[in-house]
């Protein structure tokens, strides 16, 4: 995880779903990346007691068929779509 | 506000006709680095030719036009000696333009009266340093564009002062080509019939603004005598130069070396009282048998009177072939510049701080909010971003 | 040699460097232009580049798209930097983080030391290259990593500054013994054509220019447990060029692994 946005930066993606509504492309930066592959799949819930806040996600850690690879995440409270990390 | 314009006329060309007086009195137009016309006789404007036209443009008008690229390094140095000699006077100067310079006079006095003797001696130096053929002239008023006027108007070697209750009378009748504008602009107050300052200022403020934008706002301001802008120094004094004598003459490296820093010391602590330092260094060294040997110091960055500079001397003395002994040594301080944030380093530090803590202390200063220090407070943490902390190196320095 | 041979060349060597200064013979071994260098921590790498590693005192160029390796290589070096003293203690690197993305996490996993790290964060402006340029002035670092070079020359005028400094900042470069990184991530033809500073430009400047370009995925079992990316020196100063080596980039390996994402 070399190139890590922290939330809310401009980094927000529009995911893109398939007929079976599973996640087969997102777009960042203008540019759509289609997944290849989703490597693992996980949902947070923790610092509910946390200052820094109540955290749930659910995150997808996918390659791309530009050869990227990269951990996406859907913030479940706000129920939008940011991109965490890419691998470099 | 009180200001005096300095102005060479025909400074690119006068320093063309320097070297080459034959081309005086035919159509030329001298190339800059850009390959366009940067400045054109008269004889070539006659003909069409301007500033800022391509060559081939300018054949085009003129096809017995004679293009000469100009020597930009001797302009260069002509307009350092006119700023040199200006900036000796230790008043604010700002430079414009080649061969043009705005002083700063707010610390001599207010009026013309009183500015007189002051602008008569400044007019000498800068006419003494000044070789032929080119010559200047003076202008002086409360505001920089009428002073600016006022040189134009001024004869070569002459100096006009304006009194502000004559200013109007002064600009009224002046052509309104000394204003700033575009030539389009010019063009159609031509055409409009409007040629001097003083018809320009009597135009109805919004027609002008409407007409020229905030352009024309601002020159019709100055063309009836209101300019505000003050004099931005760009120019820093360079202390005199300094003469060390060496009777009898010696031989000895560190004879030399030790008269010339400690005469450097003053020139240098006083420098160092503005935050300055030495950026260039020159030395003219003068030995029995009549030759001389020149040594030129450039440093990256200011120094001040400290080890380095001493050291990069005692260097330049020891790999300098001498023919006998020494007279007399010749120093002069070419350029000074800011002494930057580093040599705050040079305040004393604890034994024990690292070289790490010593770089961030000078830098702080100049960059402080940017500058991050990372922990790693949870490295399971399942958010990535709340596994680090980033501390901000200003407070921690604090 | 024999004695009064070698007692006539020091008295010969006495008399020439008395009026000539102490300058005027060295050693021919004190001319090396073989550069001091920070190993990558890829020994087939630093093999291919000649010289054991990317040079102090130069700029070293890393591009290449993204997952290609490029930036965990620099943070590879960056590791390697601090550790790289004959004065056995940690020495300080630093990073600009010009598009605000560095993982402190991924750098401890890399080997960086953490303490022994400065990072900047400012706008991609003159101000960036301008604490650049201090951060050379200051010396004591022995590595800086600028991360990267399309955003330090996204703006016109940046680049143009950032082209009018670079011959200063190559010389304040050679009088430090600190190694210059820049990674510039792929970008297309176009936005490079837009840019008034290209990263072709840029690459006539530094004295290595590796370019990392992704090969396949490695996984074991159906789970991908890291990558192989191809590194092609494509400008070596002291070195063959279009050397191109392969780099296995394992989380398990190359980056110690933990159980997160």
């Amino acid at each position: 995880m070399t190139r890590l946005w922290l939330q809310n930066t401009a980094c927000t993606i529009t995911p893109k779903s398939d007929a079976q509504g599973q996640l087969c492309a997102f777009t960042w930066n203008g540019r759509t990346y289609h997944i290849e592959r989703v490597l693992q799949h996980w949902r947070v819930d923790c610092d509910w007691w946390s200052d820094a806040g109540q955290v749930s996600r659910e995150y997808w850690a996918v390659t791309t068929k530009a050869d990227l690879l990269c951990v996406l995440y859907c913030d479940r409270c706000a129920q939008r779509w940011y991109l965490s990390k890419v691998y470099d | 506000m009180s200001v005096a314009c300095c102005r060479v006329p025909n400074f690119l060309l006068g320093m063309t006709y320097r070297h080459h007086p034959e081309w005086m009195e035919r159509p030329l137009a001298l190339l800059g680095t850009d390959e366009q016309v940067w400045a054109a006789s008269p004889e070539a404007r006659v003909s069409g030719v301007q500033v800022q036209m391509s060559a081939q443009h300018a054949r085009m008008r003129c096809p017995n036009v004679w293009l000469r690229p100009l020597d930009v390094q001797a302009c260069e140095n002509e307009h350092s000696t006119l700023l040199g000699t200006l900036a000796r006077s230790g008043l604010p100067i700002e430079s414009p333009t080649w061969g043009m310079a705005y002083v700063d006079m707010r610390a001599v006095a207010r009026t013309a009266l009183a500015v007189r003797p002051f602008c008569i001696e400044l007019g000498q130096q800068v006419g003494h340093a000044l070789q032929e053929p080119l010559n200047v002239s003076l202008g002086w008023d409360t505001g920089k564009f009428t002073a600016h006027a006022a040189a134009h108007h001024a004869r070569p070697k002459h100096a006009r002062l304006v009194n502000p209750d004559d200013e109007l009378k002064f600009l009224n009748p002046q052509p309104i080509t000394l204003l700033p504008l575009p030539s389009l602009t010019l063009q159609q107050l031509d055409w409009l019939g409007i040629r001097t300052l003083g018809q320009f200022a009597q135009l109805p403020t919004n027609e002008v603004v409407r007409r020229f934008g905030p352009a024309g706002k601002y020159a019709q301001q100055w063309a009836r005598g209101h300019d505000t802008r003050p004099v931005c120094a760009t120019e820093r004094s360079t202390p005199e130069p300094i003469e060390v004598e060496f009777d009898p003459p010696t031989a000895l490296h560190t004879a030399v070396l030790e008269q010339t820093w400690s005469a450097l010391q003053q020139p240098l602590t006083e420098l160092a009282q503005q935050l300055e330092g030495c950026r260039r260094l020159r030395l003219d060294v003068y030995f029995a048998n009549h030759e001389t040997r020149d040594i030129h110091l450039a440093f990256i960055e200011p120094l001040g009177a400290g080890a380095q500079l001493r050291a990069q001397l005692a260097h330049q003395l020891q790999i300098l072939n001498w023919p006998d002994e020494v007279e007399r040594v010749h120093v002069q301080v070419l350029a000074t510049g800011e002494l930057l944030a580093q040599q705050l380093s040079l305040f004393p530090l604890d034994d024990g701080q690292s070289e790490m803590d010593e770089m961030i202390r000078a830098l702080c200063g100049r960059h402080g909010a940017v500058l991050l220090q990372a922990h790693v407070r949870d490295n399971m943490h399942p958010i990535a971003e709340r596994r680090f902390v980033f501390d901000t190196l200003a407070r921690a320095v604090a | 040699m024999s004695e009064p041979k070698r007692k006539r060349f020091e008295s010969a060597l006495a008399q020439l460097q008395q009026r000539f200064g102490t300058q005027v013979l060295v050693p021919a071994r004190s001319t090396n232009p073989r550069p001091s260098t920070i190993p990558t921590g890829f020994a087939q790498l630093d093999e291919a580049l000649g010289i054991g590693g990317v040079p102090r005192r130069f700029i070293t160029l890393l591009s290449g798209r993204g997952t290609t390796g490029k930036v965990t290589l620099a943070y590879k070096v960056l590791s390697h930097a601090q550790w790289s003293s004959k004065r056995q203690r940690l020495q300080p690197v630093a990073i600009l983080d010009l598009n605000a993305s560095s993982d402190p996490d991924y750098l401890e996993r890399c080997g960086v030391h953490l303490e022994h790290l400065l990072l900047a964060r400012p706008q991609p402006t003159e101000d960036a290259i301008n604490l650049l340029m201090d951060w050379l002035r200051t010396r004591p670092l022995r590595a800086i990593l600028v991360d990267n070079l399309s955003d330090l020359t996204r703006q016109p005028h940046t680049a143009r500054y950032l082209a009018a400094v670079l011959p200063q900042m190559q010389q304040r470069l050679a009088q430090s013994s600190c190694a210059l990184l820049f990674v510039d991530d792929w970008q297309p033809a176009w936005q490079s054509w837009l840019q008034a500073f290209t990263p072709p430009a840029f690459q006539q400047h530094a004295a290595v220019h590796i370019e990392l370009q992704h090969e396949r995925w490695l996984d074991r079992a159906g789970e991908v447990y890291g990558y192989a990316a191809r590194a092609l020196v494509k400008r070596n100063r002291w070195g063959r060029a279009n050397q191109s080596v392969s780099l296995a980039i394992e989380f398990g390996e190359t980056v110690r692994a933990r159980s997160t994402w």
